[in-house]
């Protein structure tokens, strides 16, 4: 009876598991399918020695360029972490 | 008696505007303006570039800093030094000319009381005071955001602070409201030594020795809570303390309510010298 339960326990988690891959993949291509998009963004910014109010802009993707972020206030925009490619996600 | 009054208050305004001196000064003031802007113009986007170096390598910037709201917070730096010792230069003339040339006894014989003549001179030197500071505000702001336009602003007081546009405007038009207070302390005190010393010269060398050390001792930041809040020197740059970035209101209400007694005191003192002392 135990030997049956753990090899019933084992082949849900290798089914949960294989589900979880392939909603992984299903995510991936279409996030490989996302040519480009535009996304309002509000900036905050949390450094000690900067105070500046929480600020609004427009952030532009586009596949294989680098990321745009365009505002009509003055906005700092980190140089790492916005540049992000939606490939490197995972 | 209130006809009196005006009148020599009107005899004191077209003899203020009649002395080339005044026409003088404020031409000096908005020639410094100019040259401000242009060297904005020339070397303002370098000297962000320097104060926002480190900012810059981690940071890419979108907007531009160079603009209005920088320029006149730079015209507004002019009340550190310049503008008041121009303004004591034509506030201390308005009674050390009349001294040495002799139409201040003329007046006095006529039988005019002295603490009313001199009492219209300090009405007229605050008054006086008072709109340059708003001339300086409209000239410097007009010519900026002509040339400049607006945006963000941003200042080093303490911390990086960046206000946005609407809240620099109201906050560059309050430091220039809080700085007249300076600016009236600044004149009434040339009025007082002009009370004292009666000769050109040697009025303006006190009056600018006055401001140095008054700056000097403001760098200093001498006392220690009440006694720093009552010292008169630290009480010259609350204007500044609008460039926090959290406005301190009580601070500075505190701050204008102790300059507003020393201004009164000063007033009284040159009118008290004035009136004791005999008209050579």
């Amino acid at each position: 009876m135990r030997i049956f339960l753990m090899c019933l326990g084992l082949l849900l988690s290798m089914n949960v598991h294989a589900q979880a891959e392939l909603s992984l993949d299903k995510f991936r291509s279409r996030l490989d399918g996302i040519e480009a998009f535009k996304a309002n963004v509000k900036l905050e910014t949390d450094i000690d020695f900067i105070q500046m109010p929480v600020k609004t802009a427009v952030m532009y993707y586009e596949r294989n360029q680098p990321v745009k972020v365009e505002s009509e206030d003055f906005v700092l925009v980190p140089k790492r972490g916005v540049d992000l490619l939606l490939s490197e996600i995972f | 008696m209130q006809g009196m009054t005006n009148a020599i208050i009107r005899a004191e305004w077209f003899k203020l505007f009649r002395q080339s001196r005044t026409w003088y000064a404020l031409g000096a003031l908005l020639l410094l303006q100019v040259v401000l802007l242009l060297n904005a113009w020339y070397q303002g986007g370098s000297i962000l570039d320097m104060l926002l170096d480190n900012l810059k390598q981690s940071f890419h910037f979108q907007g531009e800093l160079l603009n209005g709201h920088l320029l006149v917070y730079i015209v507004l730096n002019t009340m550190w030094f310049h503008l008041p010792l121009i303004l004591m230069i034509v506030v201390s003339g308005m009674l050390t000319t009349e001294a040495e040339t002799g139409t201040l006894r003329t007046v006095m014989m006529t039988g005019i009381s002295k603490r009313r003549y001199i009492a219209s001179k300090f009405r007229v030197a605050i008054s006086f005071t008072a709109l340059t500071v708003v001339l300086v505000a409209l000239t410097s702001g007009s010519l900026s955001y002509l040339f400049f336009g607006t945006g963000d602003l941003f200042v080093f007081h303490g911390a990086l602070n960046f206000f946005e546009s609407p809240d620099a405007f109201f906050r560059l038009g309050m430091a220039f409201i809080a700085g007249i207070f300076s600016m009236v302390f600044f004149s009434v005190s040339s009025l007082l030594l002009a009370v004292i010393f009666r000769e050109t010269v040697k009025t303006w060398i006190v009056a600018a020795f006055f401001l140095i050390v008054s700056n000097l001792l403001l760098q200093m930041q001498i006392g220690q809570g009440w006694t720093r809040k009552l010292f008169f020197a630290n009480l010259n740059d609350t204007w500044q303390l609008f460039f926090e970035y959290h406005i301190n209101w009580a601070e500075i209400g505190v701050s204008l309510l102790i300059l507003t007694i020393y201004i009164a005191a000063i007033v009284v003192a040159g009118i008290w010298w004035f009136d004791k002392k005999d008209i050579a």
